[in-house]
């Protein structure tokens, strides 16, 4: 073997990811960053108490709501456990119907360029169209019911995710593709071990997008054609029951929940894929 | 013969619609099983085009190339590529990089461990094949590029300036690196580079292209005594040789002239 003749260069290889989801610079402007926008919340409420003389939720008097409602009080007859996961469940089923069709259609796209120019001009149509203009729709397609807001999250999520993934795989290097040819690999290889990770950047992009646009579409179609359970339909009918710091608790949850899949899911993701490679991440 | 060049010429469109720029024009030449055969000639000329004609990622616009007597139409793991840049997956780390092609060739599990084994010892990066490549330095990146070809075990191996990127301490330790695997292997090389000096070094036959739009070629055989040198005097001969055909090929002819025919495939 020639390797024993010749010189073994020691190469030390640092693996510079770091897993920490959380470190003390970013933890420390987060919560800054968190009290400007309670200390604003104060001001705001102060002020409306003052000028229009009705009482508008505090940060204090939403965080105690929350507990007592994570305690057990009940909103419109159900835990507030109850209208949470009614929430991520419908959206959960939503997003997932979007992922599924849009990485299909995106990943045919970015790949065959008949099937782009058939499909992609009326995909970027369908991304114009807010997520709320699909009301009508929905109640035409599925009456009041949990399928118009599953219909609504995944139209509002599979264009942008659609449009990414498309974007992803065509813009994955000419050379890579070569190479994986020269290397004999067939379509199916090509696609799993070329084109997937080599879109993934612009992949998890799309995600995001669909992912923000796909949950605010969810609130407001809880709102419009909610069924009993669920944060939207809960802020809503604040409306008649008055009770407005729940409907605060239910705003603050949304915001938690959007927080959590950016900080447990997104950003590990990030860490595990595109950062250890050394690519470039799409924003 | 294992590679046969007949008569091929290439084109490129141009902006302007209806016109197409020559590249490749009716080139001639054959490759015996073995041989080290290194392209040399300016930029523009070609080499790179016709490479990759031969690795079969674009066809030629008229005339034909056969690969041990079939006609190439298409990529295959026969005639692997080391391309100009390292195209490493950058998302595998350097042994599933290596895996990859004999995986895609169905080679049963303990036969793949040894060929990556093998291929990683021969260009010596055995403590990196954890790595990825955005964790490699240029030169490791090449070697690790041309270990990812030799575990397809290819009957030619297709170079395109492989080499040209990095400096010229590595430029050196690789050249000697492939010349040492090349006749372990007895393998079949085109290297394709813009270096007279590499090309003086490395090769058996030289075939020099000329630049357009006089579009001449020319073979030239590299003689060379018992040792490889870069610094002897036959070396410095054959780079002589080299530049003095260089120029004589690339020589701009008065506007109306046609390029000399028949001067394809001369030995000079």
């Amino acid at each position: 073997m020639v390797s024993v003749a010749l010189k073994r260069e020691k190469v030390v290889v640092a693996l510079k990811t770091n897993d920490k989801v959380w470190d003390y610079g970013s933890l420390f402007y987060g919560g800054a960053s968190l009290l400007l926008i309670i200390f604003g919340w104060q001001v705001v409420a102060w002020a409306v108490d003052w000028w229009r003389g009705v009482p508008f939720p505090t940060p204090f008097e939403t965080g105690w709501k929350l507990l007592k409602m994570l305690a057990g009080e009940q909103f419109l007859g159900h835990s507030i456990y109850l209208h949470t996961l009614s929430s991520i469940g419908r959206w959960l089923s939503g997003f997932s119907i979007a992922v599924f069709s849009g990485a299909l259609i995106g990943m045919a796209a970015g790949r065959w360029r008949t099937f782009e120019r058939l499909t992609m001009p009326s995909i970027q149509v369908l991304q114009l169209i807010p997520g709320l203009a699909w009301i009508p729709v929905a109640i035409l397609l599925f009456g009041i019911s949990d399928g118009a807001t599953l219909f609504m999250i995944a139209v509002t999520a599979f264009a942008p995710i659609a449009i990414n993934v498309a974007g992803g795989v065509k813009r994955v290097d000419e050379m890579y593709i070569r190479a994986a040819r020269m290397l004999g690999l067939n379509n199916r290889m090509l696609f799993r071990t070329v084109l997937l990770p080599g879109a993934l950047p612009h992949i998890l992009s799309g995600l995001r997008v669909g992912l923000g646009s796909s949950w605010r579409v969810l609130v407001a179609a809880e709102m419009v054609v909610g069924s009993g359970t669920g944060l939207g339909y809960a802020i809503i009918q604040s409306r008649w029951t008055l009770d407005f710091a729940k409907s605060f608790v239910c705003i603050a949850i949304i915001c938690g929940i959007g927080l959590i899949v950016e900080r447990v899911i997104f950003i590990p993701l990030e860490k595990r894929t595109i950062e250890l490679w050394g690519l470039r991440r799409e924003v | 013969m294992l590679i046969e060049v007949a008569d091929i010429s290439k084109a490129y469109p141009q902006a302007r619609e209806g016109e197409s720029a020559a590249v490749v024009e009716n080139l001639s030449f054959a490759i015996a099983e073995g041989e080290f055969v290194c392209i040399i000639g300016p930029s523009g000329c070609g080499k790179s085009t016709l490479l990759n004609m031969i690795a079969g990622f674009i066809p030629p616009d008229r005339g034909k190339i056969c690969f041990d007597g079939r006609q190439i139409n298409r990529p295959d793991p026969e005639r692997a590529v080391v391309f100009q840049e390292a195209t490493l997956f950058p998302w595998m780390n350097l042994r599933r990089n290596i895996e990859l092609g004999p995986k895609a060739a169905g080679v049963a599990k303990t036969e793949l461990h040894r060929i990556v084994n093998d291929c990683l010892a021969l260009v010596d990066l055995n403590c990196s094949q954890q790595a990825y490549p955005h964790q490699l330095s240029g030169g490791m990146k090449q070697r690790a590029a041309l270990a990812r070809v030799l575990a397809l075990q290819p009957r030619l191996l297709l170079m395109d300036e492989p080499f040209s990127a990095l400096d010229a301490d590595t430029r050196e330790h690789l050249q000697d690196q492939l010349l040492k695997i090349c006749a372990k292997r007895r393998q079949t090389v085109v290297f394709v580079t813009h270096s007279v000096e590499e090309a003086a070094y490395l090769a058996d036959r030289v075939i020099i292209m000329g630049y357009p739009p006089n579009r001449c070629y020319a073979s030239l055989r590299i003689q060379r005594g018992q040792e490889r040198s870069r610094t002897d005097k036959q070396q410095m001969f054959n780079i002589l040789r080299l530049r003095a055909a260089l120029k004589d090929l690339s020589r701009q002819l008065p506007d109306g002239a046609n390029a000399p025919q028949g001067c394809t495939q001369q030995d000079v």
